[in-house]
Order: C-alpha cells, then sequence, then structure tokens
C-alpha cells in the first residue's frame, strides 16, 4: 500500500476543521451519529422510548464492540473473530453449568471473566507461539466455539429468574446495563493508569518501532486478547440478562455488528489509534439505526442488508479519514 | 499486507544459527523439505484416515459411496476454488457462503417473481456477483483492509438483497426446485458419456487441470503470483495489482454463485444458512492443503485437501459425531494447517 500512498503533497496544507477534530476525538463522528440518530428515534417512537429495555438490547452489542477492540487496536492485523461466539460461551457456561451447580449471585461475575479472559489468553498465545495470522487463528477458535457451543448447548437453557434479571431491569433507579456498558471502560480507565495502554498503542502503531524501544510486543498483543476476552465475558452477562436463556444459535449474531460499530467508532483497523469510548458510540449508532428501521415498520429482512451497507460504509469512512491524516502529516 | 511479507518458506530453527556454523542437513530437515514440496502428510493420513473408514463402516469402500464421496469432495474443491486464488493472492473470502445462498437462491425460486427464466437470472446474479465481488477486492486493496472483513459485509449485503425479494424475508419462494438437469448433473449415480463417474467430478478433474494451467502457464496466473508473493515487487514489475485484487475478488463471487447451483441440484433446494458448510470447508481445504497466504501454494493441493476433508467428515459421521464434534474438527484442523506452512517471520528478524 506504501506504493500508493506515496503521492502525499510535498507541502503541508493546513488540515480543514472537522478532520482536525477526527484525529483528536476518533470518535467525534459516531457520537454525532449517535446524538442525531438518538433524537430521530425520540421523536418516531410512540409511548416513550423506555431506556431501561433500550440498554438492556444495546448492552450486548455495546460490549461485543469493546471486546473487540483491544485485539484491533494491537495492530499486526490484529483481529478477533471470536467475540461473539465466545460471549454465548460463557453464556452457556452461566447457564449449563454454573447455576446447575448452585453457583448464584455475583460470585458468578469473576468466574465468568476469568472464564472468557483464558479463552482470550489462549487466541492470544496461540498467535504469538505459532506466529500465524490473527484472523486465522482466532477463525479456528471461532469454529470452535460454535461446535463447543453446540455440545454445552444441545437446546437452548432457560434461566429462571434470578439476580441478572436486574441487570436488564433496574438497580435502583438506574438501568442495570449501564453497569454492565460502564464496567470495560472503568476497567480501561484503571488501564490508562499503568504502562501498558500506551505501550498498546505504540505496538498497534508501529510493532517494530515498539519492539527495538524494548516494549514486550508478544506480552502486549497476548494481553490485548486476554483483555478482549474478559469483555466478552461481560458480554455474556449480558446475553444471559437479556435473553433470561442461552442459545448456541445465537454464536454468531454479533460477529459483523461488532466489527462495523468499531470501525464506525472511528478506531483504526490498523491499530494504534482509537479505544472503547469510540466502540460505544459505534455500537450505538448502529443499534439506533436498526431501531429505528423496526420503528418505522421496515421489512426485518432489510436488517441484512442494512448491516452489510453500515458495514462497508464504515470501513471506507475509516479508510478515507486514515488517508486525509497520513496525508495531511507526511 | 502483513500476511505477505513472510520470507520464503525456512526450516523452524530452535536456535539462531549462524550460516557457518549450520550443520549437514538432517533427515528432519530432509523430510520438511519434501513436505513443503508435497503434501504427502495429508495423503498418508488420507489414505490412513481411508482404511479406518473401511474397518469401521459397512460399505465403506464399495463404488456407489466412493462415488458419493467423490460428488461431496467435487463440490467442497469446487467452492474452495475462488478461495486458493484468494489466499495465494494474500487474500481471504468469507462471502463464500452468502454468494452461495444469493446464487442459489435467486436462479432457483426468486426469479420465479419476475417470470425471469433460467439462463437470464443466470447473468444477472452472475453480474450483480462479480461487481460486488470486484468492489471488495477494490476497497481492500485501495485502503490496505482486512479482506475478511469487507468481504463479511459483501457476504450479508448479497444474501440480504435476495432475501429482501423473497415473501417476507423468509427466503422461501413457492416453486424453488432445482431443474432436473441440475440434480442430474451432481446426482452420485449418473453417469458422465457412459463412464460410471459422476459429471461433477469429471468437471472437478477438468477445473483443476485449467486452473493449474491457468496459475502457472499464463501471463494473468504468474502476475496473480507474484502479487501474493510481494505485492511490492509486483508493483514495481508494473503488475496492476490493485486489477489484480479487483478481478479475483469478482472471480471468488463468481465461482460462489455457480457453487450455489450445485448446492441446490445437491440438496434439491436452497435455504439461507445452506452455504455455511461451503465457507467452513473451503478455508479448510486450502490451509489444510498446504497454500499458505500470498503462496507458495497450488490448487492440487486444495484438492487433497478438499478430499481429506470429506473423508474425514464422512467417518466422522459414520461413527456417529455430532455437527458439533465435525465443527471442532474445522477448527483444529485449520489450526494444524498453518502452523504446518503459514508461520510468519519472528519479529526481531523484521526490525
Amino acid at each position: 500500500m506504501a506504493v500508493s500512498e506515496a503521492s502525499a503533497p510535498l507541502i503541508p496544507s493546513r488540515r480543514p476543521a472537522p478532520l482536525r477534530i477526527l484525529r483528536r476525538y476518533s470518535f467525534a463522528f459516531a457520537l454525532l451519529l449517535t446524538v442525531v440518530l438518538l433524537i430521530v428515534n425520540m421523536l418516531t417512537s410512540t409511548g416513550g422510548f423506555g431506556w431501561t429495555a433500550q440498554l438492556a438490547v444495546f448492552a450486548p452489542l455495546a460490549l461485543a464492540a469493546m471486546a473487540s477492540t483491544p485485539a484491533i487496536l494491537s495492530g499486526g492485523g490484529g483481529f478477533d473473530l471470536s467475540i461473539s461466539p465466545l460471549m454465548v460461551f460463557t453464556s452457556a457456561a452461566f447457564a449449563a453449568w454454573f447455576v446447575p451447580a448452585g453457583l448464584d449471585g455475583p460470585i458468578v461475575v469473576p468466574l465468568m471473566l476469568a472464564l472468557g479472559a483464558s479463552v482470550g489468553l489462549a487466541n492470544g498465545l496461540l498467535i504469538a507461539i505459532l506466529r500465524v495470522q490473527p484472523v486465522v487463528v482466532t477463525l479456528s477458535t471461532y469454529f470452535v466455539l460454535i461446535g463447543v457451543n453446540m455440545a454445552v448447548l444441545p437446546n437452548s437453557v432457560t434461566v429462571s429468574d434470578n439476580w441478572t434479571a436486574n441487570l436488564a431491569g433496574t438497580v435502583g433507579p438506574i438501568p442495570g446495563a449501564l453497569f454492565l456498558i460502564l464496567a470495560p471502560l472503568a476497567i480501561w480507565a484503571l488501564i490508562g493508569l499503568i504502562p501498558y495502554r500506551r505501550q498498546l498503542m505504540a505496538v498497534g502503531s508501529n510493532d517494530a518501532a515498539a519492539f527495538s524501544s524494548g516494549v514486550n510486543v508478544v506480552a502486549v498483543r497476548v494481553g490485548a486478547y486476554a483483555l478482549g476476552g474478559m469483555f466478552a465475558g461481560i458480554g455474556g452477562l449480558a446475553m444471559i440478562a437479556l435473553e433470561k436463556s442461552a442459545s448456541a444459535s445465537l454464536s454468531t449474531t454479533y460477529t459483523l455488528l461488532a466489527i462495523a460499530a468499531v470501525a464506525l467508532g472511528g478506531t483504526s483497523l490498523w491499530g494504534g489509534r482509537g479505544g472503547l469510548i469510540g466502540a460505544v458510540f459505534g455500537a450505538a449508532t448502529v443499534y439506533l439505526l436498526s431501531n429505528l428501521l423496526q420503528t418505522l415498520q421496515i421489512d426485518p429482512a432489510w436488517l441484512q442488508v442494512l448491516y452489510g451497507v453500515v458495514l462497508i460504509v464504515a470501513v471506507l469512512f475509516g479508510g478515507l479519514t486514515q488517508r486525509a491524516n497520513t496525508a495531511a502529516t507526511s | 499486507m502483513s500476511s505477505t511479507d513472510q520470507a520464503a518458506p525456512q526450516p523452524p530453527m530452535p536456535m539462531p544459527t549462524r550460516p557457518e556454523r549450520r550443520s549437514a542437513p538432517t533427515i528432519l530437515h530432509k523430510a520438511k523439505a519434501l513436505q513443503d514440496r508435497w503434501p504427502i502428510l495429508q495423503i498418508v493420513l488420507l489414505i490412513a484416515v481411508f482404511i479406518y473408514g473401511t474397518s469401521t463402516i459397512e460399505g465403506f469402500s464399495t463404488w456407489p459411496s466412493i462415488k458419493l464421496i467423490l460428488v461431496l469432495a467435487a463440490i467442497a474443491g469446487i467452492a474452495s476454488m475462488g478461495q486458493t486464488l484468494l489466499i495465494l493472492m494474500g487474500g481471504f473470502d468469507l462471502s463464500v457462503a452468502g454468494f452461495i445462498v444469493a446464487g442459489g437462491l435467486f436462479t432457483l425460486s426468486v426469479r420465479n417473481e419476475y417470470d425471469l427464466s433460467f439462463g437470464v437470472a443466470l447473468i444477472i446474479v452472475l453480474f450483480v456477483a462479480a461487481l460486488m465481488g470486484a468492489a471488495a477486492g477494490n476497497i481492500c486493496h485501495r485502503f490496505n483492509i482486512q479482506p475478511l472483513i469487507v468481504t463479511l459485509a459483501m457476504g450479508t449485503l448479497a444474501v440480504g438483497i435476495v432475501q429482501v425479494q423473497t415473501a417476507g424475508g423468509s427466503g422461501y419462494v413457492e416453486g424453488g426446485s432445482a431443474p432436473p438437469w441440475l440434480s442430474k448433473l451432481v446426482s452420485p449415480g449418473s453417469s458422465t458419456l457412459g463412464v460410471s463417474v459422476p459429471p461433477v467430478v469429471a468437471i472437478w478433474a477438468l477445473l483443476a487441470v485449467l486452473f493449474g494451467f491457468f496459475l502457472y502457464k499464463t501471463r494473468q496466473g504468474r502476475q496473480l503470483l507474484a502479487t501474493g508473493a510481494n505485492p511490492r515487487a509486483a508493483e514495481y514489475s508494473l503488475i496492476k495489482t490493485r486489477r489484480v485484487w479487483t478481478l479475483a475478488f469478482a472471480f471468488s463471487a463468481c465461482a460462489s454463485v455457480l457453487v450455489g447451483l450445485l448446492v441446490a441440484g445437491f440438496s434439491g433446494s436452497i435455504n439461507l444458512t445452506a452455504g455455511d458448510p461451503y465457507l467452513f470447508q473451503s478455508v479448510v481445504a486450502v490451509i489444510v492443503g498446504g497454500t499458505v497466504f500470498g503462496g507458495p501454494g497450488d490448487y492440487w493441493r486444495t484438492v487433497v485437501g478438499a478430499l481429506f476433508l470429506t473423508v474425514v467428515s464422512v467417518v466422522l459421521v459414520g461413527n456417529g459425531a455430532t455437527p458439533a464434534a465435525q465443527q471442532i474438527f474445522y477448527g483444529v484442523a485449520i489450526l494444524f494447517g498453518v502452523s504446518l506452512y503459514g508461520r510468519g517471520r519472528r519479529l526481531r528478524d523484521r526490525v
């Protein structure tokens, strides 16, 4: 690709204002879309917007997008295709293993996180040790996890009314889904206090340079997959809260949407730029768009078309801003 | 592409050895070199699994049963043609399933809504698929984006576009069954020109020969291989790599549409999830065959991969394995295949 980018202007021109804002806050575009769509949604919806229920439906998508982000940030073709089946796998473990074993209440939360993180860790280690493209490794874990989900859940398992219902309802006056969505953001903010997040961005921008500066590139990348897996564990919880059951047929629900959300949210698909906030706003855009389609009572089959188009637009948008950025800085 | 900056196949060295201290090639090195040249391990495993199948499943090695395996392998193999081409070029196609469903659904049933003849419907769907595939290839190359992402979008879009034309998006249209000649083409019972080989198998054999000729004996094939081996060097050699990407993705989309016809002919009808198994199989067949991202590789390796995959699947099902177990097998087979061939360079060697 470097070949075609060699045609950058010799004299750097002053960037137009929107581009400057985008460069500083990569999620600005998704934020704008979210606000506009939110207003349109609230105007068109009849009988109130229903924040609590809407947030509960939105939570798994937002978590899938956030879980996909660290791997993409780590660069080098980093990508975790197995997030969606992993979320279903953790929800399967919850419904088919933890609850029947009498593990109830918030003690399950660390278990779910650990389960997700260990699958993510396995992904990361396979990528690092085998030195195989992340896409290929996570594609094979994607297949394996779908198979495991089918084996664990031959039929969907219903979770009888328990504490997770609060996460789709309300905890006091606050919608429960907010806790789920804010959890990864809090973890992300905490990680910002240690060098790891900067190292992740450095590795994503230029792994060879990061390696030369003494960053343990392999460890940082493996950590990114483990972190994504952990967020997927929270996503499993969100799915249980929403569906009140676990079902293997949902394994691939969020694969495409999560990528579309991440790309729309301004995270560079080449790594090193972006973050979790962008993923949330990207997911909000995707969610509100499909919500609008439903409010307008358009044939659900059009959702497929919409998702495909949204992903392509997101990718094109990412590509164009990236190109504008490189052209303006070189 | 990160996939294309790998060096020529190198023996895995546990320690960095200096050239002057390299010892004489051991048996292990020779075996590795031989394995890099020929898929010996795959063929040995194929024979082993076949013998195991013969001993555990009644009538496994009879001619009708072998014909069925060959038909299944032929469909999987033809479905892997586009994938082979793209992986050789350093690309990837996740839209195989989408275009299979779109092609099958449109030519068999949706055309009835518009009173189109089979031929016209096929031309329309091929044209649209070529456009969408070309767009995918062009976008991937232009913005250096993971082909996986763009083809995922295109596949979803392809299914969506056909699905919205069916009643209520059900993916079902009245009177949508495969024409008799199509069923005959893929029926394991039918014969080709009097020889007791199903026509689709004969077509597959012909395609395999043509494909090998195209890849290594034509200018376009060579350009594609050069693009996969080193896109930058190819660009300097005045190969229009973006055009190569665009055309290859368009080819893959069209090939998938045609496979949709074969799938529909084989099972009599087609539904929205009929393409999924072929997506898995196309990836597994190419990678297990030993074709690496950006080359080297060849289509006949994919043929071996498709045969291996089919025999293993049939043996698994014959011994009572669930779809879940098959799915897990696909995943593990991919990992095994790439770790054998497709390993990248160490980071410290790239600094």
